[in-house]
């Protein structure tokens, strides 16, 4: 199951460049980030080449980290690319976590992540359903 | 002026006489008590050799934590048939304190408030609305008592409820107030913000101001918009409540009524009194108390004696205002707070292992108290939701422990500061 690196940060100045310089440091390359802020706290998720190292740097860093398995999704970068693959996880009657996408390459290729409460399962399903669920390799090596 | 002239103008070798004659009896009294037949062997002392105010320092001191220790009756010496009420301070765990009260103990405590109110100029014509809590809290009951002892028409509103409060002084033709400084300087906003102008449109001749400390600069603020002489109050739950200590009109320090209680002043670290007019840890004894005589009270508040006599011709000293504590109690919102109970809700908490810091600041002229907790590296595991519940439960846990709700800030891990060896665990920013 792939993993993403998730943070947890105070609402300040100088926090987020505090994390970038340790993943910089630890010669991480960061895929896709994302940031959510809540009452004076925030939460980033990285999606990077080697997690592992990652969550290391960050934690040597000060910052509290969990490693969260996703769900990604590769698709097509096009109209009602991802309208094929929400319906499918709307039959089964599934809430999304939290979901964020990103471009590989213009009008070719995009990848969308789902965090859910059983991953394994969705991954599984989508699969069975055509879907392209990356492996960890394929998205670490993006 | 007066309420109990021969009272309030006792001649001091009279009212001492009357010290050491009450002191003898509450000795006795208090020695049927659990806690002090327990303290006085310890202390060696038997109760029957005390014969007056020259035995006092041979009586030990009795501290909070006795009082959390023995709760809920320890300290209760008079048969519980004679025990018609009880007052606690906050706390839902072990840390509470009862205070508990015989009829006599209600009307000496009313006798008290109406001597203070009179003192201030209040009588039986003036329309008096308490604005303080009533309730476990003394200040609502207390000031009530002693309002309708004195013959006030006496409004029960209680805290809060700014809007009906206001019209209630205009309907009513309210002459006195009793209020936390906090909520008038929040009163005065809210008469400034609907255009009423209390000088001009209220009747109102004297606010008596007590239950949190404040400044002169606060009196003088409040007594230019309002319009009206304010007071200020000194009291203590386990002392009855308020009406311990009040300002006459000379608004130089509060007259503590010695024929109640006996007033010491020591040096909270060896414990002998200071030289006169010096500051120091107030001590107090109860004289007249019977359901709970408490002796040698370690109030921990800090003030001094006032040297001389007052120009008012009451008799009876006068404490300064007060400074500070010689322990970390807090007075958030007029509940007292010990920043240990707020450790006891955090270490109830299996997800809080970190530090913590409480943060106190000033909001429009009412207490804002935030606590500020560390989020252990082990409990994260990616989900803001799960972070948001732990901070509403913190939040919880620290109004069950407290009755004070703060704002619950979670920070990362080793952010807060740490001065060398023992954490920093209370910023009061208030400025009073």
């Amino acid at each position: 199951m792939a993993v993403q690196a998730v943070v947890f940060m105070q609402n300040m100045p100088g926090r987020l460049a505090r994390m970038t310089g340790a993943l910089a440091g630890a010669g991480v390359n960061i895929r896709a980030t994302t940031i959510s802020s809540s009452e004076g706290f925030g939460v980033a998720k990285f999606l990077v080449d080697k997690p592992e190292a990652a969550a290391a740097a960050l934690k040597d860093a000060g910052f509290p980290v969990a490693l969260k398995s996703v769900v990604a999704v590769k698709m097509d970068d096009s109209v009602g690319g991802l309208d094929r693959i929400l319906p499918l996880i709307q039959s089964r009657d599934i809430n999304l976590e939290d979901a964020y996408g990103f471009i590989l390459e213009r009008g070719k290729e995009a990848v969308f992540v789902f965090e859910v409460e059983h991953p394994e399962e969705l991954g599984e399903f989508l699969s069975r359903n055509g879907c392209s669920v990356m492996s960890d390799s394929d998205l670490y090596g993006l | 002026m007066f309420w109990d002239k021969v009272k309030e103008t006792m001649p001091r070798e009279e009212l001492e006489a009357l010290q050491s004659a009450r002191l003898r009896d509450v000795a006795a009294r208090a020695a049927r008590s659990p806690f002090y037949k327990k303290r006085f062997a310890e202390a060696g002392v038997d109760a029957a050799s005390v014969r007056g105010l020259e035995d006092l320092r041979r009586l030990p001191f009795t501290t909070k934590q006795d009082l959390r220790d023995w709760f809920p009756y320890g300290l209760v010496a008079a048969d519980m048939k004679d025990v018609v009420r009880l007052h606690a301070s906050s706390g839902t765990t072990g840390k509470s304190t009862a205070v508990f009260y015989s009829r006599a103990d209600i009307d000496n405590w009313a006798d008290m408030v109406a001597r203070c109110m009179a003192m201030t100029g209040a009588d039986s014509s003036d329309v008096f609305q308490n604005m303080t809590g009533y309730g476990m809290f003394t200040g609502g009951l207390g000031m009530h008592f002693g309002a309708e002892r004195l013959g006030m028409l006496t409004i029960p509103m209680g805290a809060g409820n700014t809007k009906w409060q206001m019209a209630n002084m205009k309907m009513y033709g309210t002459t006195v107030i009793h209020i936390t400084p906090s909520y008038a300087l929040h009163l005065c906003e809210e008469f400034a913000a609907e255009g009423i102008d209390p000088k001009r449109d209220l009747k109102l001749r004297i606010a008596l101001v007590g239950a949190e400390p404040y400044s002169e600069g606060t009196r003088r603020k409040l007594e230019d918009f309002l319009g009206a002489s304010v007071f200020n109050s000194y009291g203590l739950s386990e002392m009855n409540g308020p009406g311990v200590a009040f300002e006459c009109v000379e608004k130089n320090g509060m007259h503590l009524w010695e024929d109640h209680y006996i007033l010491e002043i020591v040096d909270p670290k060896t414990l002998e009194p200071v030289a006169e007019g010096e500051r120091g840890e107030i001590v107090m004894t109860t004289l007249t108390r019977e359901a709970m005589p408490i002796i040698r009270y370690r109030v921990r508040d800090l003030t001094s004696v006032l040297p001389g006599t007052c120009p008012c011709g009451r008799t009876h000293r006068r404490i300064d205002r007060i400074t500070g504590r010689s322990d970390d109690m807090l007075i958030i919102k007029g509940v007292n707070v010990f920043p240990s109970q707020i450790e006891d809700a955090l270490m109830s908490m299996s997800e809080v292992g970190g530090g913590w810091q409480i943060e106190l600041t000033r909001v429009e002229g009412a207490d804002h108290i935030t606590v500020n907790v560390e989020v252990a590296d082990s409990f994260f595991r990616g989900d803001i939701k799960e972070l948001n519940r732990l901070r509403k439960s913190i939040q919880g846990a620290i109004k069950n422990e407290t009755l004070v709700t703060p704002e619950v800030k979670l920070v990362e891990p080793n952010t807060l500061p740490r001065s060398v060896g023992k954490a920093v665990r209370v910023i009061d920013k208030r400025q009073i």
